[in-house]
C-alpha cells in the first residue's frame, strides 16, 4: 500500500472513530484484562482486546497527547511491553509512559517527534534539584556507548526511526520501565533492528537498544522501592499493546 | 598616562571593594534568611508535593543509601511474624508517605488507636496496652466507631467556628469487658519525618527547658519523661510518643512493632525497658509463644531506625510574606514559643556525623505539658499524667493536608485545622490561647498563615 494510500485509510478511520467515538467510550469497557494486567482507559481512549492477535488496542487517542491507557501494579519494579503505533495522525508523535508511585509520576519515557527525526528524552523525579540521567546504547545487549551527568535540558537521544513516520511498520518497539537495585529509574527502547543512535553530546553509535537511567545522588533522594501503575499516554492516531508484562 | 591609571585604579579598586562587600552583607544576610527556610538545618530537603516527608537527608552520606532503602523495605513490609492482635500489617499501613495517618482510601479503620492505661503496668489485664481489631486466627480483640460531636465556639470579635470533639463505642470485645480501671485514650499515627534529629538533640538542653515547679511563674512548667534505658538501667529523657514514652527510637520503633503490629522484636526488654507497659506485655505475649511465631532480629530493627533517622524535614515555602512575618513574630509573642520552641542546635548522635551540630527549628520542647482536661485522656505514663502530653514538633505542618489528606491534628485527630487545634489548648496553654482568641481576625490569620509555612 503506497503512502498516499494509508494516509487515506488513516483519515477514514479517523472519521470513522470520531463519527462513533461518542457512543463507543462509554459502550466498550473502559477496563479490560490483557495478559493478567488490568487496563485502564485515560481520557478518551478506548481499550479493545483481539484474542485473535492476542492484542490489547488502544484507540481514540487525541491531539493534546493525555489520552492513553494505565496499567495497575501492586509494588512492581519492571514493567515491559513490546507496542506498536500508528503515527498517521498529522500531528507530531508524542508518546509517552510512565511509572506513578506514592501518588506521583517517578520516571517516564517520552518520544516525541521532532521534524523529521523521533527523539527520546527521560523525565525523572527523584531528586529535588538538578536531577541528572545517563544515556547507554547497545546493541543486542553489548554496551557500545555511554554518556552521563545530562541535564533534562541536555535534550534528547535520537532515535532512529524516521521511516517510522511514513512506514508504520516501522512504528514497533519494545517499551520499558525498571526500578534498579539502587531505586534509579530506567527507561529503555529497544528496537527490532540495530540504527544510528545520537547521543546529547552529539556522538552517534549503532545500537538497538537505549536506557536512560536516573542518576541517584542520595542526598535529598526520594527512595522509591517500586511503582504502582504505568500509564501510557500518546497522541498517536492508535495504539497496540502485543505483548505486556510486569514483575 | 601610567601614572593617572595607577592613580585611577585604587578607585576602582575601593568601588569594586564596596560593590564585593554589600555583595558580602548581601550573601549573609540571605544565608541568614535561608537558615530560618531551613528548618532542619543541613539536612533540609525542599520539596512541597505527597512526597515531602519522605526524602531523604539533603547531607546524607550516599553509603547510607542502600540502607535506607533496606529500611524502607522494612517499613513496608507485611511481616509475616505476626502476633495474635493486631492493629495494622505494616508500619506504611499507618504512615502513609512516612505522614500522618493511612492513605486517605485506606477508610477510617487504621486513622485511629486506642491505648488502653490501667494503674498497673502492662495496660488492660486481658487486652494489654493497645485494643487492637485484627486476630491472627483467633477472633479480633475489639472493634470501635468514632462519632464527632461538635460545638460552637464564638471569638471575642464576633466570629462563629466549630470544634470537634470524639465519642468512641467500642464494640464486640471478644475476650470479655475490659477491667473498670482500664482507662481509653484515641491516638492517631504520628508522622516519622525529622525524628533522628529530634533524637540529636542532647538530654541536657531538654532538662535545661524544663521548669517543672513553674520557678519563673510563667504558668509554663514544662516536665521532663522520665524513663530507664533498658541498655544501660540508666534514667533518660523519654522524647517519642505522644507522652514521650521512649527515649529513643529503637525503644519507639520497637514498642510500635509490638503493640501496633504485633511483631516482637529480639530482646525487647533490653531496648525497652520495663515500665512503660510494653515490655509487661511482651511477657504475656511470650507466655503465649506458640501464637507468637517468632520474631524479628536487631538486624531488622536497625535497619528501621536508620531509615527513621534518615527522613528529612521539608524547608519553609512562602516563609518572607509580610503577614507570616507578621505571624512569626505573633506566634513569639502570645506565648506559643514558650513550649513551641523554634530553635535547638542538636547534640552528638554516635553514628550520624549527617544530624549532628545541627541548627533546627522543630517548634517543641519535647516536654510534657499539662493540656487542661478537655484533651486529658486519663492514662498514665512514666510520669506523664493524664492531663500531660509532649509538646509534638510543628514543622511540615502546613504539607500535613497534602501528605496526609484528612488527617487530624493533635493526638486523636479531633482538629481539622490548626486553628482548630490552638483553639483546644488549655491547662498551661490556655493563656497562650486566649491571647490568640483575642487578636483581631487580621491577626489571626496572619498566624495561620505562618503556620502554614512550616
Amino acid at each position: 500500500m503506497s503512502k498516499q494510500l494509508r494516509i487515506q485509510a488513516a483519515m477514514a478511520a479517523i472519521v470513522a472513530t470520531a463519527m462513533l467515538s461518542p457512543g463507543l467510550t462509554h459502550a466498550q469497557s473502559s477496563t479490560v484484562v490483557f495478559q493478567g494486567l488490568e487496563h485502564t482507559a485515560v481520557g478518551a481512549a478506548v481499550l479493545h482486546v483481539d484474542t485473535s492477535r492476542n492484542a490489547l488496542d488502544v484507540s481514540g487517542l487525541g491531539p493534546s497527547g493525555a489520552d492513553g491507557v494505565v496499567v495497575k501494579a501492586a509494588g512492581a519494579t519492571s514493567w515491559t511491553a513490546r507496542v506498536r503505533f500508528d503515527a498517521l495522525s498529522g500531528v507530531p508523535l508524542r508518546l509517552a509512559w510512565s511509572a506513578l508511585a506514592d501518588g506521583r509520576a517517578i520516571g517516564s519515557g517520552v518520544l516525541r517527534q521532532v521534524g523529521d527525526r523521533l527523539e527520546m528524552t527521560p523525565i525523572f523525579t527523584g531528586a529535588t534539584t538538578r536531577p541528572t540521567h545517563s544515556v547507554q546504547v547497545y546493541n543486542n545487549g553489548k554496551l557500545v556507548g555511554a554518556s552521563g551527568g545530562l541535564q533534562p535540558s541536555s535534550g534528547g537521544a535520537v532515535v532512529p526511526w524516521a521511516l517510522c513516520l511514513t512506514v508504520p511498520e516501522f512504528c514497533e518497539f519494545t517499551a520499558e520501565f525498571h526500578t534498579l537495585g539502587d531505586g534509579a529509574c530506567m527507561v529503555k527502547i529497544v528496537t527490532p533492528a540495530a540504527g544510528p543512535i545520537r547521543l546529547p553530546n552529539g556522538l552517534t553509535l549503532i545500537g538497538n537498544e537505549l536506557r536512560l537511567v536516573e542518576e541517584v545522588r542520595p542526598a535529598s533522594h526520594y527512595p522509591y522501592l517500586g511503582f504502582d501503575a504505568m500509564t501510557v499516554l500518546g497522541d498517536a492516531r492508535s495504539l497496540t499493546i502485543l505483548a505486556e508484562s510486569m514483575r | 598616562m601610567t601614572r593617572r591609571r595607577h592613580s585611577r585604579q585604587p578607585g576602582w579598586a575601593a568601588v569594586a571593594l564596596c560593590v564585593l562587600g554589600h555583595a558580602m552583607v548581601l550573601s549573609v544576610v540571605a544565608a541568614t534568611q535561608a537558615r530560618e527556610e531551613y528548618l532542619g538545618g543541613d539536612t533540609t530537603v525542599v520539596d512541597d508535593g505527597p512526597t515531602a516527608f519522605g526524602r531523604a537527608l539533603a547531607n546524607l552520606d550516599q553509603l547510607r543509601w542502600n540502607e535506607l532503602r533496606a529500611g524502607k523495605e522494612r517499613f513496608h513490609r507485611q511481616w509475616a511474624q505476626r502476633g495474635r492482635w493486631a492493629d495494622a500489617g505494616s508500619c506504611a499501613d499507618c504512615h502513609h508517605h512516612d505522614g500522618r495517618g493511612p492513605r486517605p482510601d485506606a477508610g477510617s479503620g487504621l486513622a485511629h488507636l486506642i491505648r488502653l492505661g490501667h494503674g498497673s503496668p502492662g495496660g488492660d489485664p486481658v487486652y494489654g496496652v493497645q485494643l487492637r481489631r485484627i486476630g491472627d486466627g483467633v477472633p479480633a480483640p475489639a472493634s470501635f466507631d468514632i462519632h464527632w460531636q461538635e460545638t460552637p465556639h464564638r471569638y471575642p470579635s464576633g466570629e462563629v467556628s466549630t470544634l470537634r470533639r470524639p465519642a468512641v463505642k467500642v464494640t464486640d470485645l471478644s475476650y470479655g469487658p475490659l477491667d473498670p480501671h482500664t482507662r481509653m485514650s484515641l491516638r492517631v499515627p504520628p508522622a516519622v519525618f525529622g525524628l533522628g534529629l529530634l533524637e540529636a538533640v542532647a538530654e541536657d538542653e531538654i532538662r535545661r527547658w524544663s521548669d517543672a515547679g513553674d520557678a519563673d511563674v510563667d504558668g509554663i512548667s514544662g516536665k521532663v519523661q522520665q524513663v530507664r534505658d533498658a541498655a544501660t538501667g540508666r534514667v533518660v529523657v523519654g522524647r517519642f510518643g505522644w507522652k514521650a514514652s521512649n527515649p529513643s527510637l529503637a525503644a519507639q520503633s520497637t514498642a510500635a512493632l509490638l503493640a501496633d503490629l504485633g511483631v516482637r522484636v529480639a530482646d525487647t526488654s533490653r531496648v525497652v525497658g520495663r515500665g512503660s507497659g510494653v515490655v509487661e506485655w511482651a511477657a504475656g505475649v511470650d507466655a503465649d509463644a506458640a501464637r507468637h511465631r517468632s520474631q524479628i532480629d536487631a538486624g531488622d530493627l536497625g535497619l528501621l531506625v536508620g531509615y527513621l533517622r534518615g527522613l528529612a524535614v521539608p524547608a519553609r515555602r512562602r516563609w518572607t510574606q509580610p503577614a507570616v512575618r507578621q505571624g512569626e513574630a505573633l506566634f513569639a509573642s502570645i506565648g506559643c514559643a514558650a513550649c513551641h520552641r523554634p530553635q535547638v542546635v542538636t547534640g552528638k548522635l554516635p553514628g550520624w556525623p549527617e544530624l549532628t551540630n545541627q541548627a533546627i527549628r522543630p517548634y517543641t520542647d519535647l516536654l510534657l505539658h499539662d493540656m487542661g482536661p478537655e484533651l486529658a485522656d486519663e492514662v498514665e505514663e512514666g510520669v506523664a499524667s493524664g492531663r500531660e502530653w509532649r509538646t509534638p514538633p510543628l514543622w511540615g505542618l502546613g504539607l500535613v493536608p497534602i501528605v496526609s489528606r484528612g488527617a487530624g491534628l493533635l493526638h486523636d485527630g479531633r482538629a481539622r485545622s490548626p486553628e482548630e487545634a490552638i483553639l483546644w489548648h488549655a491547662g498551661e496553654a490556655e493563656g497562650a490561647r486566649e491571647r490568640f482568641r483575642h487578636l483581631p481576625p487580621r491577626q489571626r490569620a496572619a498566624l495561620i498563615a505562618f503556620l502554614d509555612t512550616l
